[in-house]
């Protein structure tokens, strides 16, 4: 849509907490929020965008991803959900970017999941998935600091249950 | 996410139904001690399921089974991953996974698709009248009134090496008379039912497929009483008050709900009873796919299938030999609805290899088993992946235009296995030679088109023969 030549090649995008980020069109484009908001604003306006559901440090880091991911493919409407579920491996450079504490790592997944980059959110999501992968429960609870909130009765009933389940 | 239908459900057994156990006890778990509250549960359920989802599909049911364990938000949100698309193996044993998922009570409601597939051990079981082999069936009749959501049923065998066992038509009868009504998506997958019974699996399918939207068929053995209960007023209206004259049913009474539906006539090559299914109860005669997709057009003619938007026979011509070896065996789509024979030339590598190949409309080369080449032929009737080898059907986009796609996800390009197996063809090189596509699809109006096809050559080629026992082209 946005194509007309005088489009600012740069956008402002204003955090939660009152920073002003300056960053490529482009680059901001991997949202599909920002995206769909500078189209509505059309071509020429130079207002900043008010981001109210992401912070100054979260945001950096998504935009760092952006930046990284600028020239990606758009993800095609068809292969949506099913194909991009399928493995839970994550390329190099972004297993690299995820190595961050929990924290981050989860607004990570909320701010890609509120201005729409699926790609990043499946990176997060399948890298909390491979956090999960091979624990035990105990183990499980211990990483992300849950609550065992079963009683032992309730615990076996469920083992019992979901035995079919189990790897043999 | 609790369901008051389920929990009355779930009375009926003595034991507490964990699923249901409120989850709102879980803040107060959080004492005021050092205890952070878990940081991944503030997530939206969403992004949670999003993460089980991941999980799921990229390793086994057993770390969802240990993961739910956790706490009570992910035991909730995994039962439903795990329990949404059920994919199991049964076996003789009371140990096999389909005998213990027969054994939980608790989240039966949630199962939406359910693929069962019988295996050999199991089949060896019928086969020599073990009784294992029946309790294991009965468990699994059993279970289908506990699945009371269940949309979406498949039923296969395990694949034979070789010579397989049959399985018992009472058995496959038992499986279908015991469906949930809510099953509106069949898959019969069956390469070797025995024959000597007089049970029979198209009554059962005939009662079921006026409720069903989608089905998929390959049955050894099959015949003309699958529809019956479209053609035969008597049969049908017996559910109804035996008081109202039938001459008041208008004829779309007798109506399938059926959007999709793709009945396979082939069989594996290795199967005993030949290339395509036989008549249930005969000998060795052969259904002949002509006349089943005739008959089929004449029923959607007279209005038995409103909702239709596709329909296919599909069964298998094998290519009689020819000196030069310029036959190809081939698979035919007789698409109901547009009048089409549609005629896909297949073949074996040949050597030790197991890979075939197939065309495709656009003229392009596609590997795999032949199962996979087989199944890629069901095109847009495709039954696939739905997560955990569950396989539910998802029609692929419809195109007016007769184009009928293969399904490709299971196959090999031509490139890719030129890169690894070193694959070349025949055809290959006399296609570079000629510049031409010597191989086509062919799409033929009507139902009449029943041969295999050839290569075919340009003006000024002619076969020569080359050493003892090849045959190349040359330009005159």
């Amino acid at each position: 849509m946005a194509t007309s030549t005088e489009a600012p090649k740069t956008v402002t995008l204003t955090t939660s907490d009152n920073a002003d980020i300056q960053v490529e069109r482009e680059v901001a484009e991997r949202s599909i929020l920002i995206k769909n908001l500078l189209e509505d604003l059309g071509g020429d306006s130079n207002e900043a965008i008010p981001i109210p559901n992401v912070n100054e440090a979260v945001m950096k880091k998504v935009l760092e991803w952006c930046e990284q991911h600028r020239k990606d493919p758009p993800a095609s409407q068809d292969d949506d959900s099913d194909s991009r579920k399928k493995s839970t491996d994550i390329d190099e450079w972004d297993q690299k970017f995820m190595q961050v504490d929990q924290e981050m790592l989860f607004e990570i997944i909320l701010a890609a999941n509120y201005l729409d980059i699926k790609a990043l959110l499946d990176v997060g999501c399948k890298t909390v998935a491979n956090m999960i992968k091979g624990k035990s429960p105990d183990e499980i609870r211990k990483t992300f600091n849950i609550q065992n909130d079963f009683t032992p009765e309730e615990e076996d009933q469920i083992r019992r249950e979901n035995e079919w389940a189990e790897d043999r | 996410m609790l369901k008051p239908k389920a929990c009355s459900l779930m009375s009926r057994w003595s034991c507490t139904s964990i699923y249901q156990i409120s989850v709102s006890l879980t803040s107060s778990f959080l004492g005021p001690a050092m205890s952070k509250p878990a940081i991944i549960n503030e997530l939206p359920s969403e992004i949670l399921l999003d993460i089980f989802e991941h999980l799921r599909n990229s390793s086994s049911n057993g770390l969802l089974a240990k993961a739910m364990l956790c706490c009570r938000i992910w035991h909730r949100l995994i039962a439903s991953v795990l329990y949404s698309h059920v994919a199991v193996d049964s076996k003789l044993h009371s140990d096999s996974v389909s005998s213990r998922f027969t054994k939980q009570f608790s989240y039966g409601f949630l199962v939406k698709s359910f693929s069962l597939r019988i295996c050999q051990v199991h089949l060896l079981g019928f086969n020599i009248a073990s009784p294992e082999a029946y309790e294991r069936l009965c468990e699994i009749r059993d279970i289908f009134p506990r699945l009371e959501n269940l949309y979406s049923f498949s039923l296969s065998l395990e694949e034979q090496a070789g010579q397989g066992f049959f399985i018992p038509k009472a058995a496959v009868v038992q499986i279908i008379d015991s469906l949930p009504r809510a099953v509106v998506k069949l898959n019969l997958d069956i390469g070797s039912l025995d024959n000597t019974s007089q049970s029979h699996v198209c009554y059962s399918v005939s009662q079921v497929i006026p409720r069903l939207h989608c089905l998929r068929l390959r049955l050894s053995h099959i015949c003309p009483v699958l529809f019956s209960c479209l053609e035969n007023p008597a049969q049908w209206s017996r559910s109804h008050d035996c008081n109202v004259h039938e001459v008041e049913f208008p004829q779309a009474t007798f109506i399938s709900e059926l959007r999709y539906a793709v009945i396979r006539l082939d069989t594996r090559p290795d199967s005993v009873h030949g290339t395509n299914s036989r008549l249930c109860h005969s000998g060795i005669d052969t259904m002949q796919a002509v006349d089943l997709a005739t008959s089929l057009q004449r029923l959607h003619n007279s209005g038995a299938f409103p909702f239709l938007r596709r329909f296919a026979v599909i069964d298998r011509v094998d290519a009689t030999k020819s000196i030069q070896n310029d036959h190809w065996n081939v698979f035919k789509i007789r698409d109901i609805i547009g009048n089409a024979t549609i005629t896909f030339p297949w073949c074996p590598r040949g050597g030790s290899s197991s890979l075939f190949m197939i065309r495709d409309m656009r003229g392009r080369d596609w590997f795999g088993t032949f199962n996979d080449v087989a199944n890629s032929v069901d095109g847009p009737l495709s039954w696939a992946e739905t997560g955990a080898r569950s396989r539910t059907l998802r029609p692929g986009s419809l195109n007016l235009d007769g184009i009928w796609n293969l399904n490709t996800d299971e196959l090999f390009s031509r490139q890719a296995v030129m890169d690894r197996f070193g694959v070349a063809f025949r055809l290959w090189k006399h296609e570079d030679a000629t510049g031409m596509s010597l191989l086509h699809v062919r799409t033929a109006s009507g139902f009449v088109d029943t041969e295999a096809v050839s290569e075919e050559l340009p003006a000024g080629w002619r076969w020569v023969p080359e050493g003892r026992w090849q045959w190349t082209i040359q330009e005159r």
